[in-house]
């Protein structure tokens, strides 16, 4: 694996350990410690030290200066849109913030706080990821700042990006990657709320299943990343289950399919009986909604109007042009599922709004289409011919070529 | 080259266009040091901006556990604000912040929020009085 993927890993797998270790203790009534959490971290490094493989070196020098230029470029627009308070996410200061700072003040998931009637709009039961995410670094500094959660956002691109390189896809594969996803996250407000995260588990458990479907790394490597895509977002666990559709439809093995979605299911389930335990459902409790299907038109209309990023759908005629201009190749076919699934699960949703879907697609759709839109990126990195000189073929694992 | 990696680098460069001019629309000035997080993202004022100004300079003044309300008053009365309401929570996270109608004129003076951080214009009930001024806001305390 090269290095960069390597990092990407690390900081991915960190993400998570991260989590699940608050996760935990918060289950079982410990209170959060600088030792408690430093501890269990620092035997875990250590041990990865110890049985860790060397990178190839090859492979990190696959690298074309046209690619590693436009991957900069983006990388420098966006942490300037980051700088200059450009690109802000509003649930920063109105949900993510306030849950991160409650529940480090109370140094474990306060819910007696998530319980206040006055705060119903934070949705009490929303899955717990990124506030203990942005609290793992509270625990260390003492401190939260509004400003770090933001800068997670450029080591979360460029960690897809090490992980697409990590499973074979070329250099100017992830580089249009690159510049799919920082116009997202910039033109769709995506810095220091959920959806980075989510995109991050989700492209890593697709791009996994895309390049190597029939590694078991793989398919535990997509395990992990939707189980954390279904802990950051009530969309995460959506797209857990269209990704083990499309899988069964592409690969027709349902066993391998179910098993990609069971550490999600089983680590939702978890946070859903604590929900339950301490009545704090909210937002899964509105399953029972009823669908109104007269809505479709303008729903789809509207959702349409939001795709477009105030740019002509640029993004998306940028995602899908190397598919336009190369013979079709079957491994595309899992990602082209995944996003087609993702618009018709956010449309299937506004459909159930009881009130006026209008407000919600304006104030949501160009976040949750960021989704798709990367699964159409990811398609056109699968089309790739590797023949071609600036292909890649630093597969995740030594054996492939 | 491959066409695919041609057509990849246009693309790119075409987004890396759009996504400068959709920065640039956001409104200047484009390289002063940001005050908040909230600054540039519209060319309008956002409306938790005022906020994320005051409440940093008001949080040295609360007492732990205090009852607080933050709002943006209109001719001098609370009304409902939600968007103040969340930021207060995330910037106060030692003290309990209640809704803006805990400042209402209809509350028993007993039940009335101890504090009113009052957004970028004055509180007018009788209730209260100023204990602090801020380029953003006045916080109030309830009278005993």
């Amino acid at each position: 694996m090269s290095r960069s993927a390597r990092w990407a890993f690390a900081f991915i797998a960190g993400l998570l350990i991260g989590t699940l270790l608050l996760y935990g203790y918060a289950l079982v009534g410990i209170h959060w410690t600088r030792s408690n959490i430093s501890l269990p971290l620092l035997a875990l490094t250590i041990w990865s030290a110890l049985t860790r493989k060397q990178s190839d070196p090859e492979a990190s020098a696959r690298w074309t200066p046209a690619s590693a230029g436009i991957i900069g470029g983006f990388l420098a627009v966006t942490l300037y849109a980051i700088a200059d308070a450009r690109a802000t996410c509003g649930d920063l200061m109105y949900i993510w913030a306030p849950k991160a700072q409650k529940f480090y003040a109370a140094r474990t998931i306060d819910t007696k706080f998530l319980s206040y009637v006055f705060y119903v709009v934070m949705h009490a039961d929303y899955p717990p990821l990124v506030p203990l995410i942005y609290d793992v670094g509270s625990i260390f500094t003492h401190h939260f700042s509004m400003w770090s959660p933001l800068f997670l956002s450029p080591i979360i691109l460029l960690s897809i990006v090490g992980v697409l390189r990590g499973f074979g896809g070329s250099p100017a594969a992830a580089a249009l990657l690159m510049a799919v996803l920082s116009c997202g996250f910039v033109m769709a407000y995506l810095p220091g709320g959920a959806d980075p995260f989510l995109l991050l588990f989700e492209a890593v458990a697709l791009i996994a299943l895309t390049f190597e479907p029939e590694s078991a790394e793989s398919r535990w490597i997509a395990a992990a990343a939707l189980a954390g895509a279904a802990f950051s977002k009530v969309e995460g666990a959506t797209f857990a289950i269209i990704i083990a559709v499309a899988f069964v439809l592409t690969q027709r093995r349902i066993v391998r399919a179910i098993t990609l979605i069971v550490p999600a299911a089983a680590l939702l389930a978890t946070w859903l009986l604590f929900v339950w335990h301490n009545k704090l459902f909210d937002q899964y409790a509105r399953a029972h909604q009823t669908i109104r299907w007269s809505l479709l038109s303008s729903v789809a209309n509207a959702v349409m109007d939001r795709a477009a990023y105030r740019v002509f759908w640029l993004p998306w005629i940028a995602a899908a042009a190397p598919l336009f201009v190369t013979r079709f190749q079957r491994r595309a076919a899992l990602p082209l599922l995944v996003a087609a699934g993702s618009i018709a699960a956010a449309i299937f949703f506004y459909l159930h709004d009881p009130g006026d879907p209008a407000f919600w697609i304006a104030t949501s759709a160009n976040r949750v289409l960021v989704t798709p839109l990367m699964c159409i990126a990811i398609a056109s990195a699968a089309t790739w011919d590797d023949r071609q000189p600036d292909a890649g073929g630093s597969r995740l694992s030594s054996r492939a070529p | 080259m491959s066409k695919q990696s041609l057509a990849a680098i246009a693309a790119c460069l075409l987004l890396l266009a759009s996504l400068v001019q959709i920065l640039a629309a956001r409104g200047g000035p484009y390289f002063d040091r940001p005050a908040t997080v909230v600054e540039h993202v519209f060319p309008e004022r956002h409306e938790a901006r005022d906020a994320l100004l005051a409440l940093p300079l008001a949080r040295r003044l609360l007492p732990r556990g205090a009852t607080v309300v933050c709002f943006y008053p209109i001719k001098g009365k609370w009304r409902l604000d939600v968007p103040n309401l969340h930021t207060a929570v995330a910037e106060l996270p030692d003290q309990f912040i209640v809704p803006a109608y805990a400042a209402s004129e209809d509350i028993p003076k007993s039940n009335l929020a101890t504090y009113v951080l009052a957004i970028d214009g004055e509180f007018t009930h009788p209730g209260y009085r100023v204990i602090a001024e801020f380029p953003t806001g006045r916080l109030y305390q309830v009278i005993p």
